[in-house]
């Protein structure tokens, strides 16, 4: 499902991924850990074009995201994408920000939009919140909504870049658990996040990133329990 | 020698003249304000470069001056008023001017609103697929024009005070009309109060409809 081949980003002189090899199958879970700056967020955010790769080859359903002849915006509708700041957009309102992609991208009828984005909302627990706006909204909740309005593309693969990071504590679970049913169901997943127990039940492979690489990946009880490199142990030891 | 009862609708004729130009001119300096703002953010740098001369270019002479410079101008090389009418030519030329004019400081309204949207809400739309058109129109204009109303208005106030300075090219509107009616009445004190009065009336209900419209667009959200 993807495919990454020496994958280089640098911004100016500053190179923040150094080589990045790798490959997910379909429906498989990976989890992506590591300390701040190791570039992980970077990484994600090549995979769906948001930073463009300085070299390096990456295909994702089907497409050849380095080739420039790729049309990005074809690709992206089959690469949603969650972000830590959930980045729903403020002025349209709950069901309007689960409808706008598929009405305005894929010209599909507003009523059958809605039709799914209400599937959705339900899906993600969030039914009777389609009048409200983003502000109005916990940041569980506003997460929740960020995940349907991806799914509403029907995208083969979801990106999340650290999900729960912004969240109070005790929302942090409500996210996770939407999470954990896309992965029950089969959805190809890319997740960089510090949540352990997360990696550990949902992961069915953990990537350790550092300083632009890639130190070790494995079974995510085999890393957590077993870590052959250094790095991976001195930064477990912190975390765990 | 008529009273100034009598002169009146003379006023008031230049009062809807103002108006019109006013009308135009504004309609016109958001428009032309909103591409010269998205050629300034174009990753096209040609066009950078051409919204960047259009705003430096009108707002570094004196709006006096550009409107010397084309209505009576123009004519002296270009046979322009063949072109649109002996008439027609000044009025089309005074107003597209004052619009021109208008607009470069529109582009950096609309160009500052624009980048006060918050990054995310672009990177959001741009990961559901949307091209750079869709993102523009559906998610960061919308929130951009929100915050870009109170400077708006502002500006929409100083361009109808700017109509003013189509009087001295020739260009019949309420400060024009009054020079007439005081060179018949010598009312010059009652007339230009009356002017000034006049002004302010428009310019004071703008600034009240877009108090209005900010408490409403608060209290929609959006």
């Amino acid at each position: 499902m993807i495919n990454v081949k020496d994958l280089h980003k640098s911004f100016g002189h500053n190179e923040i991924l150094k080589g990045i090899t790798t490959h997910v199958e379909e429906k498989e879970v990976v989890v992506v850990i590591g300390p701040s700056g190791s570039g992980k967020s970077t990484f994600l955010r090549c995979l769906n074009g948001l930073e463009k790769a300085t070299s390096g080859e990456i295909e994702i359903a089907g497409m050849t995201l380095t080739d420039p002849r790729t049309n990005i915006h074809q690709l992206r509708q089959h690469v949603g994408m969650v972000f830590q700041q959930f980045n729903l957009f403020k002025h349209l309102t709950i069901l309007e920000n689960v409808t706008i992609g598929p009405r305005k991208v894929k010209k599909m009828p507003t009523e059958e939009a809605n039709r799914v984005a209400r599937e959705l909302l339900a899906k993600v627990g969030l039914v009777g919140k389609e009048a409200s706006y983003p502000d109005e909204l916990s940041g569980g909740q506003q997460q929740r909504v960020a995940i349907a309005r991806s799914l509403a593309m029907g995208p083969n693969v979801m990106l999340f870049d650290e999900p729960t990071s912004a969240l109070d504590p005790e929302m942090v679970g409500e996210v996770l658990q939407v999470m954990k049913t896309l992965a029950v169901e089969g959805m190809t997943m890319v997740v960089v996040t510090h949540e352990m127990g997360f990696a550990r039940e949902v992961g069915h492979r953990v990537i350790f990133m550092d300083d632009g690489m890639i130190v070790e990946e494995g079974a995510p009880k085999a890393l957590f329990s077993d870590p052959q490199k250094d790095r991976t142990q001195s930064f477990l030891a912190k975390i765990l | 020698m008529g009273s100034i009862w009598q002169n009146l609708p003379v006023i008031l004729d230049g009062l809807r003249l103002t108006i019109q130009y006013s009308i135009v001119a504004i309609l016109l300096m958001v428009v032309i304000g909103l591409f010269a703002a998205l050629m300034r953010l174009s990753a096209v740098a040609p066009l950078r470069w051409l919204g960047t001369a259009y705003v430096e270019i009108f707002r570094s002479t004196p709006l006096l001056v550009q409107l010397f410079f084309i209505v009576l101008g123009l004519p002296a090389i270009l046979p322009v008023n063949h072109w649109f009418g002996q008439l027609t030519y000044p009025i089309l030329a005074a107003a597209f001017t004052l619009s021109l004019n208008e607009g470069a400081y529109v582009t950096e309204i609309i160009r500052a609103g624009i980048l006060g949207v918050d990054r995310g809400q672009k990177e959001a739309a741009q990961s559901i697929a949307m091209n750079g058109f869709q993102t523009m129109r559906y998610i960061v204009l919308p929130q951009a024009f929100k915050r870009m109303i109170p400077p708006l208005v502002n500006q929409a106030a100083q361009t109808i005070k700017d109509t003013s300075l189509l009087a001295p090219v020739g260009i019949a509107e309420l400060v024009y009309k009054g020079e007439i009616v005081i060179a018949e009445t010598f009312a010059s004190f009652a007339i230009w109060g009356l002017i000034a009065a006049l002004y302010f009336v428009l310019i004071f209900s703008l600034s009240k409809f877009s108090s209005y419209l900010e408490r409403r667009l608060q209290v929609d959200k959006r």
